[in-house]
């Protein structure tokens, strides 16, 4: 890592202090001699982040190197002759690089259409065997295995983002890296639709804040029990019926009836996930913990699955992941237009409820 | 204490004929420069010199107590003794003391 301006600073005093020939020197801070070893500590410092920055993107080809890369794929450049794919590769200081003469920035940019990429190495068991269930992350998952180099990206349409059109853009991008990689090395590039996520919430809130129509609330607070339901109970909830209704209201804060305080949290939450992040049902139980009018927010249940594959007609169906502490998406993002929030609100009353 | 010595042009000045790196007593320089300089002229101490030229011009008593404020400030901050200073006549201002 690049050293502090101080501490080069801090060496070169060291030096001179042991030359005795230079002993008679000024301590002052507006000494000429001073102003010298700044400057010059601020050149090698200079120097030292751009070795840094080049030490990591330099050819070594680190996981990071394969990310910039594919964050730097230009597609539909104009097809020279020797093109395939729709791309123009030139050879140039020792590695391909697209070839961007005649194009102005606002068509290189455009031409970009990587916007999200994780690169990971993980061993080669896990694709030769797909497991479609989510399941624990141990850190050695990630090292120490035989690796295959695993891209997962996406891009964005409409401002959301969305999956790299796989016809005709993926297979760019896959005859790119198998073109830039090293020789023998195993890639294996994903991009998928978003996962599906189904959550199901049991939230207190404040009845002061918080709008909630009455004759939902023994609806509500019979979904809500964990444990078995006794005979009235049972009895009383299939009286409501499988298509009940609650009112639309419901949840959505008094003074604003526009906004729904839990849904916003549980979206923003999912929407600042970075990409490949992981989905942790702690954080967005702090993240709910936080929105207004919310009293206590306990996640009864989490469901998951990677989208449906175009191709395939049977769906993967949803699987419970209630258990696991924190998991990784399918695709590296969750799809937002499908995402399903069962929520019971429950008025944050006991003090009356035990009198 | 010894320092280099540059003139007006920021030029290393001729000592006995030897010009590159020739040593000299430097304090005169060092307070000449304190007074010269404004603040962030030097990267390494960005609230280090007084701006003198900000002073010049201004004929009543309060800037000039700012002044000596600044001044005094100034030099116990680069380590100056300061035994009388004294800035009524701004064409000859008296700055006695050591490093």
């Amino acid at each position: 890592m690049a050293r502090t301006i101080a501490e080069i600073q801090n060496e070169i005093l060291d030096e001179k202090g042991k030359q005795p020939s230079l002993n008679g020197l000024t301590e002052s801070k507006t000494s000429i001699w001073r102003l010298w070893v700044n400057i010059v500590a601020t050149a090698i410092w200079i120097h030292e982040k751009i070795v840094e920055k080049n030490a990591l993107i330099s050819r070594p080809h680190t996981l990071n190197w394969y990310r910039d890369q594919a964050l730097n794929f230009h597609y539909g450049l104009p097809l020279t002759p020797e093109s395939s794919n729709n791309m123009s590769l030139v050879w140039k200081d020792g590695s391909y690089q697209f070839d961007t003469t005649n194009l102005n920035d606002d068509e290189i940019e455009k031409s970009k259409i990587i916007k999200y990429c994780a690169v990971s190495e993980i061993d080669l068991e896990t694709i030769l065997t797909p497991n479609k269930e989510p399941k624990e992350i141990f850190s050695d998952y990630f090292h120490n295995k035989v690796g295959v180099v695993f891209i997962k990206v996406a891009t964005e349409k409409d401002d959301k983002i969305s999956r790299v059109d796989v016809s005709n853009e993926l297979f760019a991008f896959k005859e790119y890296i198998a073109k830039i990689k090293d020789a023998g090395n195993l890639v294996y590039i994903t991009s998928d639709d978003g996962d599906i996520l189904k959550l199901n919430l049991n939230v207190y809130v404040d009845p002061l804040t918080i709008k909630i129509n009455p004759k939902d609330i023994e609806y509500y607070q019979l979904k809500s029990l964990s444990r078995s339901l006794s005979a009235e109970e049972t009895a009383k909830l299939a009286a409501y019926g499988e298509d009940y209704e609650t009112d639309a209201v419901n949840g959505s804060l008094i003074l604003k009836p526009e906004e729904f305080p839990v849904e916003d949290a549980v979206k923003n939450h999912l929407k600042n996930i970075e990409f490949n992040g992981a989905f942790v049902k702690t954080y967005l139980v702090d993240a709910i913990q936080k929105a207004e009018g919310i009293k206590i927010p306990i996640l009864k249940q989490v469901q998951t699955s990677a989208a449906k594959n175009p191709n395939s007609s049977e769906d993967s169906g949803l699987s419970d992941v209630s258990n696991i502490e924190y998991f990784i998406p399918n695709a590296g993002y969750f799809d937002l237009d499908n995402l399903v929030i069962d929520i019971n609100y429950i008025p944050y009353t006991f003090y009356r409820d035990n009198q | 204490m010894k320092d280099f010595i540059i003139d007006e042009d920021l030029l290393i000045v001729e000592i006995n004929g030897e010009k590159d790196f020739a040593l000299k007593e430097a304090d005169q320089q060092n307070l000449e420069h304190l007074l010269l300089t404004q603040k962030g002229s030097y990267k390494e101490f960005p609230i280090l010199g007084v701006g003198i030229k900000k002073y010049i011009n201004s004929p009543d008593a309060t800037s000039r107590l700012k002044l000596e404020n600044e001044i005094d400030k100034q030099l116990s901050y680069d380590n100056f003794h300061v035994k009388t200073l004294d800035v009524n006549d701004l064409k000859n201002i008296q700055i006695d003391g050591n490093y």
